[in-house]
C-alpha cells in the first residue's frame, strides 16, 4: 500500500538538477513523478522512480544526501471534483497531508496523485475503509 | 578571568564580539546527528558585520521535510547566539562541500578588508 519515494537534498545552484538527472539516467533509472520543493538555499527533490533501491545507491555514491519515504498513490477520478471529494473526506477524518503531487502516468480513466500524510498508516485505513483505490508500490513504479 | 576556548590567533571579533570557531563546532556537535564540519564566511555589510555558517546535511539530519531543515537551521541560529552572543545566519550546504584536511582545516572565511 504503500510507496518508496527517494527525497533529495540539492543547493539551490545551476548545475544541481542537471547532475541528479545525469545520474540516473547514465543508470537506467527511469523516473516516473517528481516535485521539486525550494526554499532560498536549498531544494528538496522528491522522485518515484522504477528502482529506488538503485536510484539510492548511485546518487549516494556521488555523495549526494538522499533518503527514502513513505507514500502513497491514489486514484483519483479525473473529472472536476474527483480530488476535491477525496481531500474533503481526509479533513472529516482529520487526516493531514504534507504534500502531493500529480504522476505522470494515468491508471486507466483515472488520475494518480502521491501523497506524503503525516500519519500514512492511518491514512490508508481511514481510505482503504472508504473504498478509496490505492496503487501498490510495484504496480507504481511499473507504469 | 573568563575561560580560554581557543588560540587567540583563532579568534574573530564579529560586531564586537569574541568568537572562537571551535565554540561553532560545539554547538554541532551538541546537536544530534550533524557532523561538526562547517565553514564560516564573515563579512561585512555597511557598518555591521555579518556571519554566515555552513552546515553540511548528512543522511542523519536530512529530512524529507523542509519545515524540520528549516527547524535545524534555525535551532542552531539559535544555539549560536546563545552561547556566543551573535547572529549567524545558518545555510545548509551538501555533504563532502566543506574541506577536510589533515590538521588545520579552513573554517573560516573572512572577508572583511581590515
Amino acid at each position: 500500500m504503500k510507496v518508496e519515494q527517494i527525497s533529495v537534498f540539492l543547493e539551490n545552484k545551476p548545475g544541481a538538477l542537471a547532475e541528479v538527472t545525469r545520474i540516473l539516467g547514465e543508470s537506467g533509472v527511469n523516473i516516473r513523478a517528481l516535485s521539486l520543493a525550494d526554499t532560498k538555499d536549498f531544494g528538496i527533490l522528491r522522485l518515484i522512480v522504477n528502482d529506488h533501491e538503485k536510484a539510492k545507491e548511485v546518487l549516494g555514491r556521488k555523495g549526494l544526501t538522499v533518503r527514502k519515504t513513505e507514500v502513497v498513490a491514489i486514484e483519483v477520478p479525473d473529472r472536476p471534483g474527483g480530488l476535491a471529494d477525496i481531500m474533503k473526506f481526509l479533513a472529516e477524518a482529520a487526516i493531514n497531508v504534507e504534500y502531493l503531487y500529480a504522476f505522470v502516468q494515468r491508471s486507466g480513466q483515472n488520475a494518480i496523485i502521491i501523497f506524503r500524510f503525516d500519519e500514512t498508516d492511518r491514512a490508508i485505513k481511514a481510505l482503504v475503509d472508504k473504498k478509496v483505490r490505492i496503487l501498490q508500490g510495484k504496480e507504481v513504479y511499473a507504469l | 578571568m573568563e575561560r580560554v576556548s581557543g588560540r587567540t590567533d583563532d579568534m574573530l571579533i564579529i560586531r564586537g564580539v569574541n568568537v572562537f570557531p571551535s565554540q561553532i563546532e560545539s554547538v554541532l556537535m551538541n546537536i544530534e546527528g550533524v557532523e561538526p564540519h562547517y565553514l564560516l564566511i564573515v563579512d561585512r555589510q555597511g557598518t555591521l558585520d555579518t556571519l554566515e555558517v555552513h552546515v553540511e546535511v548528512n543522511e542523519r539530519v536530512f529530512s524529507d521535510e523542509v519545515k524540520e531543515l528549516q527547524a535545524l537551521g534555525r535551532r542552531i541560529e539559535k544555539d549560536i547566539k546563545e552561547l556566543l552572543g551573535v547572529n549567524a545566519a545558518v545555510k545548509l550546504v551538501e555533504p563532502k562541500t566543506i574541506q577536510r584536511s589533515e590538521g588545520k582545516a579552513q573554517r573560516v572565511i573572512d572577508k572583511r578588508k581590515i
